[in-house]
């Protein structure tokens, strides 16, 4: 399927840890289940094994387990059509052992997350339903206009970005996970074990940014997004480990390579192009028609720019520093201002001739990242999509849409 | 006295509108979570906004609806309407008087509110600034030091719009008037609880007492006649979405039952934040009082947990000696679609969930009132 090795070393490498972890769990060991916004580093630090949430909704979801799944939700007396991705992990350990993905995710000792929204804590609160799970929650709070553009800030000056206060707020939850964690499986705490992870990752994610930097320069461009994605993602998951700071710069070494071969993903590229929004990258075929009739070529994935620009920490406090990663991180792919500055600093990076937004009903500020891009000479393309109802992104109709835009970009 | 409630209830926009052309700056408020004594130490009035609770005078008809559009392009579809409902409001312009908005972090939609007023302000297409008061809810000293610190930053803000500090003597004396109409409010519960008012008569009260100037609100409150015996209804308590407007009680209570209590912010539990008898007298003391006492009083169904709402719906069945209990959910407001599977099991009466497009059709809810009282 991919082109790129450093992706399908990923895959097989998400393969066996997975089967480690089962076994471990068999064997007894405590796991947590974290929900993606909040931070796994301490987990990593104390080696205490983690499942992130999204991660096995996305497997839930490509093994077509998903409606199974929110029905073991309705089975349980919760609400099957609020978080349905959140609470896919949880309707997944009803299904039966053959329909389970992966032969099924085991039952994590404990659950963490941030009190996104207004239900999150309560599909988390869930699964304290079987008394043997304890849920350990981070406050949500708000993001601030940033004083500066925060791309350049967040390495070192985050304070100026998030706010003292915020930050504060979320080391002291920080401290709090710890102790509860100690209390709970007698290990120990050690600070230079959260440094060196914490270094780790900032040289995973300088990498990332390297190649980032790579693609937005490159012309023609060298690889197709729905390749570098599980290459990112994959060890984004990994965060902290040395197999993912190895794998972002196998990832960076292989599109140097295609670069220097000039390789490129369309044989004649006449129009480079940004999807902003949550991607449809399992269909492959639809972004191959426009590659080959019109020449026209996604270059640009929120998920490889993100490591790049938003995780990167450097700090003194590995307890701090950590908070300063986590505090507003989604924030910085939806809140106004610091989202819709962003994308437009990325199209220009990138050289884009146009946006296509898949602007989904239940993210906040997207009409001010459309409106951001269009102030900013950049033609965009808004598909409306509706959480609730799939069948509002009927693939035939995004790709005339799509096809008409593109259309008169060319 | 109720008749008088309503009046004062539908006058509420231009009664503050009148105070701000007197020259008295007016503060909006969205969310239980901001003290709204502050802003009347600050020398202002606080007004509280709740979606519909101002639509009152119908405004020209396609401007209406023109702001209804342009609020659901701005926020998305998928909010609750509530937040929807206001936002239009705002862009009408029928809200221009406002010195300034301060908005709680109460639940999605009031953040969601939050980021397209400022942004719409940052633009120059909105002439009333914003501001967040982010409360957020854990019981820990963290969350209380946060907390603390957000109030600071609220007076802050409230000095650049008011063009007043908070002074001791001023914090003191709204102190005061905001506990005399605690007290007229608390009245009003047990006059409801003893089956003496009915809950549309309620509702018309709490909001005016955080709508109104407090010398007004207890001008209006004071009235020892509070109106209809109820006693022949079924007592509901009810649970859910806060409502839009009041068009709702109306049609519980006209199907033959009575609200004697609910868990919505627009209700009884603005009561359970308790101030406290007598504030500190350092600032920061004060309102570090202030936020603990919104972070001990009812749980809200946005920002806390399931195990607590159950059992603070479970009590407030008790205490109002309910008989039967009925939620209503708008669409998109997601987080008392999750309470409600423990909330029903400690019901201990029979109960009903009303929940999507129903959830804003009175006849649907008359129905459901018509199967609770064959329940009950
Ligand atoms: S990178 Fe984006 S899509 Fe992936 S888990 Fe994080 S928030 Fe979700
Ligand atoms: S974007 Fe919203 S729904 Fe998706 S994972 Fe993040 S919090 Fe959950």
């Amino acid at each position: 399927m991919t082109r790129l090795a450093s992706a399908s070393a990923a895959l097989a490498h998400q393969r066996a840890w997975f089967r480690d972890l089962q076994q471990a769990a068999a064997d007894g060991q405590d796991f947590a289940l974290v929900n993606a916004d909040a931070p796994q580093e301490i987990l990593r630090a104390m080696d205490i094994p983690y499942v992130v949430n999204q991660w096995w909704a996305s497997i839930v979801t490509a093994k077509q387990a998903a409606a199974q799944s929110l029905e073991g939700v309705a089975e349980l007396g919760y609400p099957d059509d609020s978080r349905q991705y959140d609470v896919l992990a949880l309707g997944s350990r009803s299904l039966e052992a053959d329909r389970a993905p992966w032969g099924g995710l085991p039952k994590p000792r404990f659950v963490i997350a941030e009190l996104s929204g207004d239900a999150t804590g309560k599909v988390f609160e869930a699964w304290t339903d079987d008394p043997a799970i304890e849920f350990f929650a981070y406050e949500r709070t708000v993001a601030i206009p940033p004083e500066g553009p925060w791309w350049d800030l967040v390495p070192h000056e985050w304070d100026r970005v998030f706010g003292r206060e915020r930050i504060e707020l979320m080391a002291e939850e920080n401290r709090l996970l710890i102790e509860w964690l100690e209390e709970r499986t007698g290990r120990r705490f050690e600070p230079a074990r959260l440094e060196q992870v914490m270094d780790l990752i900032n040289e995973q994610e300088e990498l990332n940014r390297q190649t980032r930097d790579l693609i937005a320069a490159a012309r023609p461009t060298p690889v197709r997004v729905s390749d570098t994605i599980p290459a990112v993602m994959i060890p984004q998951w990994h965060r902290g480990s040395e197999w993912a700071r190895d794998a972002a710069r196998e990832l960076r070494d292989e599109v140097a390579a295609l670069i220097a071969d000039g390789s490129t993903v369309a044989q004649d590229e006449r129009l480079r192009l940004m999807w902003v929004g949550r991607g449809l990258w399992g269909d492959t075929s639809l972004y191959r028609r426009f590659e080959e009739e019109h020449g026209a070529v996604f270059v640009w994935s929120m998920y490889l720019a993100i490591a790049a620009d938003g995780y990167i920490r450097y700090g003194s406090d590995p307890i701090e520093t950590l908070a300063a990663r986590f505090v507003g991180i989604t924030d910085l792919l939806y809140a106004p201002p610091l989202a819709p500055q962003w994308y437009v600093k990325e199209a220009k990076g990138h050289g884009v001739d146009g946006v296509v937004h898949l602007v989904a009903d239940d993210v906040p500020g997207a009409s001010f990242i459309t409106l951001a891009l269009q102030e900013a000479g950049i033609p965009v393309l808004e598909i409306r999509a509706s959480n609730a109802d799939p069948r509002t992104l009927d693939p035939g109709a995004i790709e005339a849409m799509m096809a008409d835009f593109i259309g008169g970009l060319g | 006295m109720t008749a008088a409630l309503e009046r004062a209830y539908l006058e509420l926009l231009p009664s503050a509108r009148q105070r701000a052309e007197s020259g008295q700056p007016v503060v909006g408020i969205v969310g239980r979570d901001v003290p709204a004594v502050l802003v009347s130490a600050a020398g202002a009035q606080p007004y509280r906004l709740g979606a519909g609770r101002q639509a009152a005078a119908p405004s020209a008809a396609p401007s209406a609806a023109q702001s209804a559009a342009e609020a659901t392009a701005i926020m998305g579809g998928a909010v609750d309407r509530a937040a929807l409902v206001l936002l239009a409001e705002i862009l009408s312009g029928s809200l221009d008087f406002l010195a300034g908005i301060l908005i709680a972090h109460d639940c999605e939609a009031s953040v969601r509110l939050h980021f397209a007023l400022q942004e719409l302000y940052r633009r120059g297409s909105s002439t009333i600034p914003v501001h967040l008061v982010d409360q957020v809810h854990l019981d820990r000293p963290s969350t209380l030091r946060f907390n603390t610190h957000q109030l600071e930053a609220m007076t802050d803000v409230l000095r650049s719009w008011t063009g007043s500090g908070i002074t001791r003597d001023a914090l003191e004396s709204a102190h005061a008037e905001h506990s005399m109409v605690r007290a007229s409010l608390s009245d009003v519960q047990v006059a409801r609880r003893t089956r003496r008012m009915s809950g549309l008569s309620a509702l018309h009260a709490y909001a005016v007492g955080v709508g109104s100037s407090p010398a007004a609100a207890l001008a209006l409150l004071e009235g020892r006649e509070r109106g209809a015996d109820t006693a022949d209804a079924l007592p509901v308590f009810l649970t859910g979405s806060a409502p839009i407007g009041d068009e709702l009680y109306r049609a519980i209570e006209d199907a033959g039952a009575v609200v004697v209590g609910e868990d919505h912010d627009w209700g009884d539990p603005i009561l359970s934040d308790l101030l406290p008898e007598r504030l500190p007298a350092e600032l920061p003391d004060a309102l570090r009082e202030l936020a603990l006492s919104r972070l001990h009083g009812d749980p809200a169904s946005a920002s806390s947990t399931m195990a607590a709402r159950a059992a603070a719906t479970r009590s407030g069945v008790e205490a109002t000696r309910a008989r039967a209990l009925l939620s209503i959910v708008r669409p998109h407001d997601e987080a008392p679609l999750w309470d409600w599977k423990r909330q029903r099991e400690l019901a201990g009466v029979p109960h009903l969930e009303v929940r999507g497009e129903a959830a804003e059709d009175p006849s649907a809810v008359a129905a459901a009132i018509g199967e609770l009282r064959a329940a009950s």
